[in-house]
């Protein structure tokens, strides 16, 4: 403000300036005037003396034109007009003048001759300062707009300053708060690489496979430890969908699995199967396909996670098979001494039949078929014992099926009755139609190995002085369920095994089901039994409850799903027809019995057979009767060439040959080798007509 | 009615006594036209000064003033009251604003003067009426309301002075100059005699009679002066004066 002051000061002085100086310009034009005036008087004076008109005339021409006078005139004494001469202004000037703009001055001055007042001279003049004032206006109003430009640069200046100071000030605070918002950022930063090499560590290094996925079941992002798995780059994955990746694409079952765990986990559950591929080797996957939502609740990704239980798998078949032979060595003793007693039965009757011979006894047809119903009834039983403890030697193989409950825990119950210690008493209470989707032979090792527990529990657990013996209760019913965590609504049979043994405390009955935990003695057990027995209730999507007190004993109470499902109903092999057909069939087998019994069959059944007791001679059949043999029949484990080699040498000569693998053992990864090969089909020993013919049949049509 | 006409009576006589006593009759006459009328030491003389002198003052005894101007201010001053009276050529201009007397002041005759060794001068010689210069260039003074009127549709050089026009003729620059009695008067004083010469036959007559502005309060004089002119005229005085200035 202190600047516009001076300028307004500045401009008051110009101002000033201005008047004064028009002021003493008219006053100085005035007196030029006047003195002009004078001296034309007396110019004129000796003309206006004589009155000489035409000298007179001439001269105030001259003098108007000369001065750019608009009028002069001589009058009288008595002011009579002697002499008028009128100019006026042309163009630009006489708008000027019309506009008031230049304006006239008008002096008069005696005129005198002789000292006699002969006249006067009268003058009216154009006064041109206009031209003058409009240029030192001009001037003057640039010089005060300068002096306001300067004042307002002056001012502007001030401002900038000012303002400079202020964003100087504003910038160095802004550059404080980036500096600051730089280190936090770093920090920030540091914490967020930090995190993120923690997530890639956690997400690439984890021993799962984890994939990202968006509701398109596109792959998002995927670590590093699914890549590995195959040999992977990440191009290769991102944006296919999750079924198309290499993985998985060659199963349709595992590419329909996964479909279906999508479209659950999609709806916002979580969604978890086992997968089984056997395509470059045999591997088992535990696949948990979940949701993540945003805040909303809505589903935005679905989170796939593979977890590689091949081994773990293979450390349970192989836990399960211990534990079988530990239940083997539990039962060997019931098992010898009922042997004992089969042998001593059978050879009791045949050394009583011999004896009577050697006496040249005469045997009776009656007591002659006796005898032989005595030794086949108890060959019979030895063979039931010897069917169990195959069951028991069997490799775990979850292969499930329909199944009747019943039919299981009659094979239990016939083995705990045969082995257990005669102070147990068992009751066993049940239908005979308890129709469940199951492998047998699993859940007959989770009934023996819950009832050889009741057993301990009502003899070596007993503490020393304690009389053994007890009593094992078996029931079975149906129960309906409601749906709660970890199990699915439904109706459901509970298998209830109830002891009176030792019983259990609080703390121990936590623990049960944690592998290697025992209560027994080092000798006497492993600590993998119930371990077992609640991953195999699990995967037959049942669920153990325990109940259990210290000294009145144990409960312990399966939920198996029931299976009321019409194609879960069993089907009587009995129904089922043979199946005939036509064709040469070539049977490659070490073992003749079967080897011949196979060609009965067959031959029953419309086929035409060829025998071979290896591979390489079975080859020689093949290479010879190429084009005529319809199928072979290949076993997998025998001398000279194993089948998988025979398999091989067969697909040689001719690719379109059709093989139906036949071993004992499904569970040998070569079955799986060779049938990932190309093999058409698996049937495994001991097979029955029905079987056979069925598989044949399929395998031909 | 007695009472009214007293006080009349006395009314005009106060009017008229300021202007019979107090105010000298005021004639204007050209200062610089001897020998009829030239100022001289602030005095007037001349031919014309002495008969006024003699007609109103000497006869008549009315106060005069006489005074000398420029012809053209002479003449002004009784166009515009500052004086009463001058003696000229009563030309229809002048009639306009004075009373002219009816009988003349003096009278005079015009005569062609020009150059000895004028082209045209024989054709001159022949000339008798005032009419004859129309073809020759003329040359007069300003103030000569005679000539102004007269010789309007002439070729005339006009000059600022009378005494201006005998050099300008003696250079040749006009052919006639007419002159009176006084031009030749003057001619001779100013020594163009022996350069100019004056033709002898006259070709136009003039008067000069005394005019009397109307603004004058000297109008009613008129009657008395023509008779004292009248009366100087028959006793031959106004001839003894003239002749005693052009001697």
């Amino acid at each position: 403000m202190k600047n516009f002051r001076y300028t307004i000061i500045f401009n008051l002085l110009l101002v000033l300036f201005f008047c004064g100086f028009v002021y003493f310009q008219e006053a100085a034009a005035e007196r030029k005037l006047q003195r002009e005036i004078e001296f034309h008087a007396d110019i004129l004076a000796p003309s206006v003396w004589t009155l000489f008109t035409p000298l007179m005339e001439q001269y105030l021409t001259l003098a108007v034109k000369s001065n750019d006078y608009r009028q002069m005139q001589v009058t009288s004494q008595v002011d009579q007009n002697l002499l008028f001469y009128h100019h006026d202004l042309e163009n630009f000037e006489k708008w000027l003048f019309d506009a008031g703009i230049i304006r006239l001055r008008k002096l008069s001055t005696p005129i005198v001759y002789k000292e006699q007042n002969i006249g006067h001279l009268k003058i009216s003049a154009y006064n041109k300062n206009f031209y003058l004032y409009a240029y030192l206006s001009i001037v003057l109003i640039l010089t005060s707009l300068l002096s306001w430009f300067v004042a307002l640069l002056y001012r502007e200046r001030k401002t900038l300053k000012i303002r400079v100071e202020e964003k100087t000030a504003e910038l160095a605070e802004n550059n404080q708060q980036l500096q600051n918002e730089i280190k936090e950022r770093l920090i920030k930063e540091k914490a967020l690489r930090e995190s993120e090499q923690t997530f890639l560590a956690l997400f690439d290094h984890s021993f799962q496979f984890i994939a990202l996925l968006d509701l398109d079941c596109r792959v998002r992002k995927i670590n590093k430890t699914a890549l590995s798995f195959r040999d992977l780059q990440e191009k290769d994955i991102i944006g296919k969908q999750f079924w198309e990746t290499p993985w998985w694409s060659h199963s349709e079952k595992l590419v329909q699995q996964l479909k279906d765990a999508f479209k659950i986990a999609a709806e916002g559950q979580v969604a978890r199967f086992e997968a089984h591929s056997v395509q470059m080797r045999e591997i088992y996957l535990d696949i948990t396909i979940k949701p993540v939502f945003n805040e909303e609740g809505e589903v935005i990704f679905v989170i796939a996670e593979a977890r590689d239980i091949t081994e773990v798998r293979r450390a349970e078949n192989e836990l399960k098979q211990a534990q079988k032979m530990e239940s083997v060595g539990t039962l060997a003793g019931g098992i010898a001494h009922d042997f004992n007693n089969i042998l001593g039965g059978i050879l009791g009757t045949l050394a009583l039949l011999k004896l009577k011979r050697d006496k040249g006894q005469q045997l009776s047809e009656e007591k002659l078929f006796s005898s032989l119903d005595t030794i086949t009834e108890t060959a019979l039983r030895a063979k039931d014992i010897v069917s169990q403890l195959l069951t028991l030697s069997r490799k775990y193989d979850l292969k499930l099926s329909q199944v009747n409950l019943y039919d299981i825990l009659q094979n239990v119950l016939k083995i705990a009755e045969n082995s257990f210690d005669k102070s147990i008493s068992i009751d066993c209470q049940m239908s005979e139609q308890l129709p469940v989707k199951a492998d047998s032979n699993s859940l007959e090792q989770v009934f023996l190995n819950l009832c050889i527990n009741a057993a301990h529990a009502m003899t070596i657990m007993r503490s020393p002085g304690d009389a053994w013996g007890g009593e094992l209760n078996i029931r079975v019913k149906s129960i309906y369920l409601d749906k709660q965590l970890g199990r699915k609504a439904g109706e459901y049979w509970c298998i209830s095994i109830i002891d009176t043994g030792v019983g259990m405390d609080e703390a121990n009955l936590k623990q049960i089901f944690v592998p290697f935990f025992t209560t027994k003695n080092k000798d006497a057990g492993t600590g993998l039994g119930l371990s077992m027995v609640y991953n195999i209730v699990k995967q037959h999507e049942g669920f153990i409850d325990v109940d259990s007190q210290p000294g009145k004993g144990s409960s312990f109470y399966i939920y198996l799903p029931i299976c009321s499902d019409e194609k879960c109903r069993q089907v009587d092999e009995s129904e089922v027809p043979l199946v005939s057909g036509e064709g040469l069939i070539l049977i490659i087998d070490d073992e003749e019995l079967i080897r011949s019994n196979a060609a009965e069959l067959l031959e029953e059944c419309g086929y035409q057979t060829m025998l071979a007791e290896n591979g390489a001679q079975g080859i020689e059949i093949y290479r010879q009767q190429q084009g005529r043999v319809d199928a072979v029949l290949l076993d997998l484990v025998m001398p000279v060439m194993s089948g998988k080699e025979t398999y091989a040498a067969l697909k040689e000569i001719d690719p379109q040959v059709k093989v139906l693998l036949s071993s004992g053992f499904r569970q040998d990864t070569r079955v799986d080798e060779i049938l990932a090969a190309g093999a058409d089909g698996f049937i495994q020993k001991p097979y029955s007509f029905h079987q056979l013919s069925q598989a044949i049949g399929q395998l031909l049509n | 009615m007695l009472r009214k006409q007293l006080l009349l009576i006395l009314l005009l006589l106060w009017i008229a006594l300021p202007a019979t006593a107090a105010e000298p009759m005021k004639i204007v006459y050209f200062d610089s036209y001897p020998p009829r009328s030239w100022l001289e030491n602030g005095q007037m003389k001349g031919i014309l000064v002495d008969i006024i002198t003699e007609a109103l003052h000497n006869r008549l005894g009315i106060p005069l003033q006489h005074e000398g101007y420029p012809w053209a201010r002479a003449q002004a001053m009784v166009e515009s009251g500052h004086a009463d009276a001058f003696i000229t050529v009563p030309t229809a201009k002048r009639k306009a604003y004075t009373v002219v007397s009816q009988e003349p002041v003096i009278s005079f005759n015009l005569f062609i003067s020009t150059q000895k060794n004028n082209p045209h001068l024989e054709e001159l010689k022949q000339v008798t009426d005032i009419d004859g210069l129309k073809p020759y260039k003329l040359v007069d003074y300003h103030g000569n309301g005679f000539a102004a009127k007269r010789l309007k549709e002439f070729n005339v050089e006009w000059m600022p002075e009378v005494t201006s026009v005998y050099p300008f003729l003696n250079a040749g620059k006009a052919d006639v100059l007419l002159v009176s009695e006084r031009g030749i008067y003057d001619l001779n004083r100013f020594g163009y005699s022996n350069k100019l010469i004056v033709l002898p036959q006259p070709v136009y007559s003039l008067e000069f009679h005394l005019c009397i502005g109307k603004h004058s309060s000297f109008t009613d004089l008129l009657p008395q002066a023509d008779k004292a002119l009248r009366e100087m005229q028959s006793e031959g005085l106004i001839k003894q004066i003239s002749a005693r200035y052009y001697r």
